[in-house]
């Protein structure tokens, strides 16, 4: 694998593990909100999805976790 | 939830996308929101030959008419990567929903890894856990 993708992959675990592991201090702030986490921080929060892809880099489309927050549990069935 | 680099070297693109671990879907499929965000133009897609059907009601999804890799990352930092040869799908809103109806959809439908690529690892769940092991 080259190393930009491997690279690519180091970042997203990072901000997926930070993500994880901050998700309830998050959550009390950013609930019911869209949020995109990069470099290990929230960088953008959006009601939509709309007004947070207007705001979003090329880094952030491809390393980034963009997760809507919704502190209402769901059940999900797939 | 797992994290899996998305590549489709034919359109040069690449993404670091997560996928919901779903052992009883049939076949993978990523969002047309993330496919958008990858720089896959869906218009410029083919139809999937197959129909979809889930609890959300039955689908046209699209396929990515190219290779697709994925590459799946382990604790100790190797690398797996796995190719899908042609057909890989995405999972399309139905055109003229509403804007409320657009929004839910891309908040609650997850992206997939269905059995056709859990099939080629050993997959254990382990309480909180899922471990996936070739």
């Amino acid at each position: 694998m080259k190393k930009g993708q491997n690279e690519l992959l180091k970042i997203s675990r990072e901000n997926l593990e930070w993500y994880e592991k901050n998700y309830n201090k998050i959550k009390k702030k950013h609930d019911n909100q869209w949020v995109v986490i990069q470099r290990q921080k929230v960088v953008a929060t959006g009601s939509t999805y709309d007004q947070i892809a207007k705001h979003l880099k090329k880094e952030d489309k491809k390393s980034a976790i963009i997760d809507f927050i919704d502190s209402n549990q769901l059940a999900m069935f797939f | 939830m797992i994290t899996v680099l998305f590549e489709v070297p034919y359109y040069h693109c690449s993404k670091s996308i997560r996928f919901l671990i779903d052992t009883g879907a049939t076949r993978s499929a990523i969002t047309e929101t993330e496919a958008a965000l990858i720089g896959l133009d869906c218009d410029l897609l083919p139809e999937a030959k197959v129909g979809a059907i889930g609890f959300g009601g039955t689908f046209k999804n699209k396929v990515i008419n190219r290779p697709v890799y994925l590459t799946f990352s382990s604790a100790n930092d190797q690398t797996h990567r796995i190719p899908y040869a042609q057909g890989f799908q995405i999972v399309c809103i139905p055109a003229r929903v509403s804007q409320n109806e657009l929004e839910k959809m891309r908040r609650y439908t997850p992206c997939v890894l269905g059995m056709d690529i859990l099939c080629k690892f050993k997959l254990y769940l382990d309480k909180k856990k899922v471990v996936l092991s070739l």
